[in-house]
């Protein structure tokens, strides 16, 4: 069916007689302008990521520039997150000129709270009639797309299940710009089929992690190569099937991570997915880092024939000079300050007397005082810098004030509007906003919306909340922004904040394993990332809060998850132990969160009235009560647990509590779990103990009969033995 | 300097019934006949040919006595060419002195496993870089081939492991192990190929999952894993390689005293020109776990392999040479691949010999095969693409096209035999019908018998009595007999009934 497509020969989407072509032969594109991310907070709450300026041009300009070069005739930019302002500027470009080498839609999908949903509401609303390339916003390339799409064709008339071509450029394993989230591909050596698709951590992080290949993925394959040298764009040529898989799969979030690994380890689906490995230049800006390096590499040339000289706006003039500086016109120089090599300077721009400038990007209107020294640092437009400022690999976005005698150190992020007071130091990694930046999960956040259990303890924090005067200074204008890793996640992932902070060179990212060792990469957003039963697995072991209510939530989650998909206990046991050890935390808490999951669970069942209270405990106490066999290991300890039974059970608020503790101890007692020693010993301490009197009442008559039940037997066995010795 | 060689002599557990591991039957492995000579003589003459400066046969006790009796008569005539050379050349007109001999050595091995006897028993003799070999290659391709691939190592690299692809269709794919080698080209680098890994197919399939530990792929980024790629278990090593694995026998009664700190007297004892300390830690943290050693060399050197990339500070490598696919390379470490082995040294005898006629008495010898000495072989029997060993009978009116038929065989008339090995002693009844089937040695065949892929084979029950043993032996003849000569007639029963 779709294979048709593939072996019409005749080239198409290039030159002017597009009216002759067949309906088919269109390429439509769809742009992602969302990224679904908030790793450009606080900027991106006021501006979207594709409407940054990388080298004074928005990033969304490259990537439309590769469109129209790739012959593209249908532009779709799916927009979620300040869709307004996109839209906007897209109206008033030159891409909606009658001139415009294709046509350009926004397509609002406010909804979308990730890249699948995006391409959910692209099959929903029908729009994709035939193969269409499927890039991000903020893509940098200078890929020929012709390759590429003719190697798709080529493919596609080879195999007919073939539904995506993935263009990936090839690197080095260290390679800056895929500093972040870097990802395995298994490709078959005969035809670069992808066979298998991993994320994995940093070189950098101690884990010990493999990627996991299912051998039955690999059984019709002799020879396949494992490429961690690739830079993943994310340009895809997909066929029509790919947002119906998207839609069949209502699970899946992101491209790469869902999609093409869902794809190609599904029993079912049995498509096929290629890659296209490209020599030329290819890159997102998806983080800090990258949008450091990808600055730098741009300004360099590497993109040739995509360069800043090449004036992508209508209205840029930029001429190049060597050591790769580019001046725009009417950049106002004063005569002793020194341009240094790679540097950006926009119109209208004033640089005032012995400034030095070096390796940084000046963008337009931007008055820039004397004596200052600005490196490897981004100022974006109409920026005002006092004197003897001096900048060191920062990022100052449009309309910043900055005062004189002011430092800012690496990987400072000034926001928009901000205004920094004279004399102040602002230090490293320090994020600036003009307004206090709420986090706002449900707006940013793709990892928000199923929110799992860590939702649990994620009160909204108030400390930035207030204006940063010692950083801004008196007549300042900014708030501190925390960032989100720092902020919500309890797995607090500095190795990924630190690939995500402008601050940290790469070089010093790649010496300073032992500073991060032991700390776990892997990113949060991965929670949700499969619905196969995996996962539950794979993050137990990467959890290291350090905090006990954390270790509760956690614990608790992992017994909820153990009962609900019904784990066997073993490896409940073994997560739980995991969970204990990385948080050193005690045998009791361990107990108190098995407890508390087992009661949430029994309550659950009472009210949902799937069985009744007496069923539900049986169930519940007896199938994993036997998780308290490895919790308990004295006496005392077995004391502690039928306390917190009693405790938890009254906390719970079950109709009859005295009911359910009664059943629960007397089902960990037939299970053997709690023996009659403890049972006695617990009754005698707590039948003083005046609290919970009611819930106790029940518990009492049972130990009583216990009593005297093992008093009868006691005695016959006595006499029993009497009678044998007789 | 030249290369000492050690042949490594199994015992062959994937060739049974026809080695020793069972009964009395076999033969040690590396005696059993390639076309009608020991396939260690394959292997002996290759090492000839490669100018190794020693051949060491390494064998369990045992087992040596017998390779030394059997080689007894190859060392002769080695000998003799090489005095009647001396007579003839001398340094005479080519100015080239013929080379003597290359010395054989027999060392008998203790331990079980190859990894064991190369560290305790191989390690004292080595003096310089050497070569481990298996004892059941068949290869055109010549010694030199490998020799310049050695030398031409990267400095780091600690042994050249070598790998082939099986490119034989005819050898059995189920019978070969497979396994996930995992190696690096280098292709992005000016470094030789490196062997990074390998796992077998059933670890695979028994975890479900294929791991590749992500710190290889920061090591080595691009690896390319191949499911193809045999072991030809031929490893040219370092001199090095043996300080590495040295220390375990020297020093086993201190490691547990002495810490990885206290390395620096050890090398100044060994007068070593150029170790770096790490290395050393690494031979201690073998010591410390003496299983390491005590393995097969396969795993031994994929332990070495995955050292490379294992450390945080870079290690050693073990080199990898994928045999180009222009020479043929055989194994014979399974019974397809033996079989196999034997065809293709008739073949190369068929080319060599073809213009040979067969002296014609109503039977019809193949240019293609190959009989032993002191063989009957009776009229208006065939044989194509066959070996028979030495004092075989073959009766009338047989055919036997494509198999391997060991010495003192009997075979009575009108048997058809296709693609089948027959074991010393063995003999088969009249009218019998095999095909694609392993007969044991001294296994006696029934008449009439009618096998297709089966292997027939004495049954021994664990440490019973011989007449137990021997009872149950010709139950099972008769039953295979039974059912196979009349499977049609349904009459199975009754031949429990008539005895």
């Amino acid at each position: 069916m779709a294979g048709k497509k593939g072996k019409v020969t005749g080239k198409g989407g290039n030159g002017g007689n597009k009216a002759e072509l067949v309906q088919d032969e269109r390429l439509q594109a769809i742009v992602l302008t969302d990224s679904f991310e908030t790793r450009f907070m606080p900027l991106t709450a006021v501006k979207p990521r594709c409407l940054l300026p990388l080298a004074n041009v928005p990033l969304i300009e490259y990537t439309l520039e590769f469109l129209a070069k790739a012959g593209a005739s249908e532009v779709y930019l799916m927009c979620a997150s300040h869709a307004d302002q996109i839209s906007e500027y897209i109206e008033n470009s030159r891409w909606n000129m009658p001139w415009s080498p294709f046509r350009v839609s926004t397509i609002m999908s406010l909804e979308s709270r990730s890249v699948g949903d995006a391409m959910r509401d692209v099959d929903n609303r029908g729009i994709i009639t035939g193969d269409f390339i499927l890039v991000s916003g903020d893509l940098v390339t200078n890929m020929e797309f012709d390759k590429a799409l003719e190697f798709h064709r080529k493919k596609k008339a080879e195999d007919k299940d073939h539904i995506v071509t993935m263009c990936l450029s090839k690197a080095s394993q260290f390679f800056r710009s895929r500093c972040h989230e870097p990802a395995v591909f298994l490709l078959d050596q005969s035809n670069d089929k992808c066979l298998y698709y991993q994320d994995i951590p940093l070189e950098n992080s101690n884990q010990k992690t493999s990627i996991s290949v299912d051998p039955e993925l690999l059984e019709d394959v002799d020879e396949f190569t494992v490429r961690n040298d690739l830079v993943d764009c994310h340009v895809d040529i997909c066929s029509p099937h790919v947002p119906a898989i998207f839609q069949e799969n209502f699970d899946y979030q992101f491209l790469r991570r869902d999609f093409v690994k869902g794809v190609l380890t599904s029993d079912l689906l049995k498509k096929s997915i290629y890659a296209f490995i490209t020599e030329d230049y290819a890159a997102r800006v998806e983080s800090w880092q990258t949008y450091d390096a990808i600055s730098q590499d741009f300004i360099a040339r590497w993109c040739y024939p995509l360069v800043l000289n090449s004036n992508l706006l209508e209205d840029q003039t930029y001429s190049y000079e060597s050591e790769h500086i580019y001046k725009e016109k009417g950049v106002v120089l004063a005569q002793s300050c020194k341009i240094g090599k790679r540097t950006v300077i926009g119109s209208g721009s004033k640089i005032g007397e012995g400034t030095i400038i070096e390796n940084s990007v000046i963008g337009r209107n931007c008055q820039i005082g004397e004596n200052i020294i600005i490196k490897n640092s981004f100022i974006w437009d109409n920026a005002i810098i006092g004197s003897q400022t001096a900048i060191e690999h920062s990022i100052v976005a449009s309309n910043v004030k900055i005062g004189s005698k002011v430092v800012l150190h690496d990987g400072c992020v000034i926001g928009f509007n901000v205004v920094l007071d004279d004399n102040m130091v602002v230090p490293v990694g320090t994020r600036l906003s003009e307004a206090c930046v709420e986090r706002q999960p449900s707006q940013f956040l793709d990892s928000e919306p199923y929110g799992f259990d860590d939702t649990v303890d994620r009160a909204a924090k108030s400390t930035n909340a207030l204006p940063a005067r010692e950083l801004v200074g008196e007549k300042g204008v900014g708030y501190v922004y925390e960032s989100d890793d720092s902020d919500y996640e309890d797995v607090s992932s500095v190795l990924d904040k630190v690939t995500n902070a402008l601050a940290y060179r790469f070089d010093d990212l790649y010496l300073s394993d032992n500073s991060i060792s032991s700390i776990s990469a892997k990113l949060k957003k991965k929670r949700r990332s499969s619905t196969t039963s995996a996962y539950t697995d794979r993050e137990e072991d990467d959890d290291d809060e350090d905090e006990e209510e954390d270790f509760d939530a956690e614990a608790i989650a992992t017994v909820e998850r153990a009962m609900e998909n019904n784990h066997d206990l073993d490896t409940a046991l073994l997560e739980l132990n995991t969970l204990r050890m990385s948080i050193n935390v005690t045998y009791h808490e361990v107990r108190s969160a098995t407890v508390v999951a087992l009661l949430r669970r029994t309550y659950h069942f009472i009210t949902t009235q799937t069985l009744g209270p007496k069923e539900a405990v049986q169930k519940v106490f007896g199938q994993w009560g036997l998780l308290f066999k490895r919790q308990a290991f004295d006496q005392e300890e077995f004391i502690d647990l039928a306390n917190l039974i009693l405790e938890k059970a009254v906390v719970q608020a079950f109709e009859k509590p005295e009911f359910i503790i009664f059943t629960a101890l007397s089902c960990l007692y037939d299970h053997d779990i709690l023996d009659e020693d403890v049972i006695y010993t617990w009754w005698d301490q707590t039948s003083q103990d005046s609290s919970h009197a009611e819930a106790k009442t029940l518990t009492g008559k049972w130990v009583e009969w216990l009593r005297t039940a093992d008093e009868e037997s006691t005695s016959e066995e006595e006499e029993s033995d009497v009678t044998d010795s007789e | 300097m030249d290369l000492q060689a050690f042949i490594l002599c199994g015992n062959g557990r994937a060739l049974t019934p026809f080695t020793h591991t069972r009964g009395e039957t076999g033969l040690v492995k590396a005696l059993l006949p390639v076309a009608n000579r020991h396939m260690i003589e394959y292997v002996l003459d290759w090492c000839e040919q490669g100018g190794f400066g020693e051949i060491g046969i390494v064998a369990s006790t045992e087992d040596l006595e017998e390779i030394q009796e059997a080689l007894r008569s190859y060392m002769e005539i080695r000998k003799r060419q090489y005095e009647l050379l001396a007579q003839h050349g001398g340094t005479g007109v080519h100015g080239i002195a013929p080379c003597q001999p290359i010395p054989i050595r027999f060392v008998a091995a203790r331990h079980d496993t190859t990894g064991a006897i190369l560290q305790q028993e191989l390690l004292p003799r080595i003096k310089g870089d050497f070569v481990l070999l298996p004892c059941d290659f068949v290869t055109e391709v010549p010694p030199q081939i490998f020799i310049d691939q050695f030398r031409n190592r990267d400095p780091d690299n600690l042994a050249m492991a070598v790998k082939y692809r099986n490119n034989l269709d005819s050898i059995d794919k189920k019978q070969l192990d497979v396994s996930y080698t995992v190696y690096s080209e280098n292709n992005d680098s000016v470094k030789q190929p490196v062997l990074l890994d390998s796992y077998s197919k059933e670890d695979v399939d028994k975890s479900k999952y294929l791991q590749l530990r992500s710190h290889l792929l920061w090591r080595y980024p691009n690896p390319s894993v191949s499911k193809k790629l045999l072991d030809a278990s031929i490893y040219f090593c370092s001199y090095e390689l043996t300080e590495l694995l040295a220390p375990l026998g020297l020093t086993t009664a201190r490691s547990e005293t002495e810490s990885d700190n206290d390395d620096e007297p050890i090398i100044s004892i060994h007068k070593r020109q150029s170790i770096q300390p790490i290395r050393f830690r690494v031979k201690n943290r073998l010591v410390k776990d003496p299983i390491n050693c005590d393995k097969s060399l396969y795993k031994l050197f994929r332990d070495l392999a995955r050292r490379s990339w294992q450390h945080s500070s870079s290690r050693e490598t073990i080199g990898v040479f994928i045999l180009p696919s222009l020479g043929s390379f055989i194994r014979s470490n399974v019974l397809s691949a033996y079989m196999e082995a034997n065809r293709y040294m008739l073949r190369v005898k068929s080319t060599l010999f073809a213009a040979q006629a067969q002296p014609s008495l109503g039977n019809a010898i193949g240019g293609d095969s190959v009989v032993g000495a002191n063989s009957t072989i009776l009229e208006r029997t065939s044989i194509k693409l066959s070996v028979l060993g030495k004092n075989c009978q073959i009766g009338k009116r047989c055919r036997i096209v494509g198999s391997v038929i060991l010495d003192n065989v009997q075979i009575e008339d009108e048997c058809v035999l296709e693609n089948v090995i027959v074991g010393n002693f063995a003999k088969v009844g009249k009218k019998c019908k095999l095909t694609n089937s392993y007969i044991e040695g001294s296994y006696i065949v029934n008449p009439k018998t009618i096998v297709k892929g089966e292997t027939l084979t004495h049954i021994y029950l664990e440490e019973s009595d011989e007449s137990a043993g021997s009872l149950e032996t010709s139950e099972e003849e008769e039953t295979t007999d039974y059912s196979e000569g009349y499977d049609d007639d349904e009459f199975e029963d009754d031949g429990l009934f008539e005895r």
